[in-house]
């Protein structure tokens, strides 16, 4: 296996009140950090997530440190608080002003973040700080759950038509969306789906050139039944199809090969 | 296996035929039928006959 960092996220599916099943989805890092990058932070600014004080994305140096444990410095400032703003040394080694939020619902701190150098070349009073990256992260927190819920839900109702169209032998086009692994889950779905569709189209084509054709077409097990009787047979012999499915060949031919004596024209002459 | 023969209506009467037979497998080479195209030669059969005779 390869050693990195894998996240899962569990979305419970309701039907009314009751929770049948829920979605769980397993991301890497990085579909996340995309998410994180997709928010327009301040210059200077950084912005992070952490699930049991394990860095699960970040803007910056995401290669570095993720999957790296928090400083000890933060986890103790974090204990205990599902928000608020926190003065430490982040993992570059600069001293910053954090602004955090905790989760309830996933469990994850999501964390802005920016060395003092640059906090106070921008903000000089605490209130507006904490008013400025407390928005900042109420938005992020909001987006984050909006966008990995929308990241998520959208290729899986595409997933699911797939499978429905599938499953009736239609052709599925492979779609292109944020996850990358329902993207190739539905490429193997539209191959599966254009080698049934055609394999299908094929059979039915043969079928029809059995059906209409001027000759009976006629078809025995290994046994000697009668297994395909298309309808120029019904009009040579005189039975319909669902007269003879089944039954032996033999009934058609109780003078079998007796032309390699012609006594058949003999008695039929006769 | 192509051959001509005469096969029974289900009134009881023989029909002239032409009888192309070819043995049908699986893709493990195993016979699992015969398929039979049927054709009816009555009447060349009976232009035959009349220059026969």
């Amino acid at each position: 296996m390869a050693q990195r960092p894998i996240f899962t996220v569990s979305v419970p599916v309701r039907k009314g009140e009751a929770i049948p099943y829920a979605l769980v989805m397993s991301l890497e890092p990085d579909r996340l950090v995309e998410i994180l990058k997709g928010e327009s932070l301040p210059p200077g600014w950084r912005a992070a997530v952490y699930r049991n004080n394990i860095n699960i994305a970040r803007t910056q140096f995401a290669n570095q440190y993720l999957g790296h444990p928090i400083p000890d410095d933060s986890v103790r400032q974090y204990a205990g608080r599902t928000e608020g703003v926190i003065e430490t040394i982040d993992f570059e080694g600069q001293r910053s002003l954090h602004a955090f939020h905790w989760s309830r619902l996933t469990g994850w701190h999501v964390t802005a973040w920016a060395p003092f150098s640059v906090v106070e070349g921008q903000l000089r009073q605490a209130w507006v700080l904490f008013f400025w990256s407390g928005a900042v992260l109420l938005s992020l927190s909001v987006l984050l759950a909006f966008g990995a819920g929308r990241l998520m839900a959208a290729p899986i109702t595409k997933l699911m038509h797939a499978g429905a169209a599938l499953g009736e032998g239609k052709p599925v086009s492979p779609i292109h969306s944020t996850l990358r692994e329902a993207d190739e889950l539905s490429l193997v779905l539209s191959n599966a789906a254009n080698e049934l569709h055609s394999h299908m189209g094929a059979q039915a084509h043969l079928a029809a050139i059995v059906t209409s054709s001027p000759s009976a077409v006629v078809s025995l097990s290994h046994t000697g039944n009668v297994r395909a009787w298309n309808a120029a047979a019904a009009g040579l012999f005189g039975y319909q199809e669902a007269e003879v499915m089944g039954r032996p060949m033999a009934i058609l031919e109780p003078e079998r090969w007796c032309t390699r004596t012609a006594r058949c024209d003999t008695r039929m002459d006769a | 296996m192509h051959e001509d023969s005469a096969l029974r209506h289900k009134d009881g009467r023989l029909i002239d035929v032409s009888i192309s037979v070819a043995p049908m497998y699986d893709e493990g080479r195993n016979l699992v039928g015969i398929s039979a195209i049927v054709s009816d030669i009555g009447e060349r059969r009976a232009r035959e006959r009349h220059i026969e005779v």
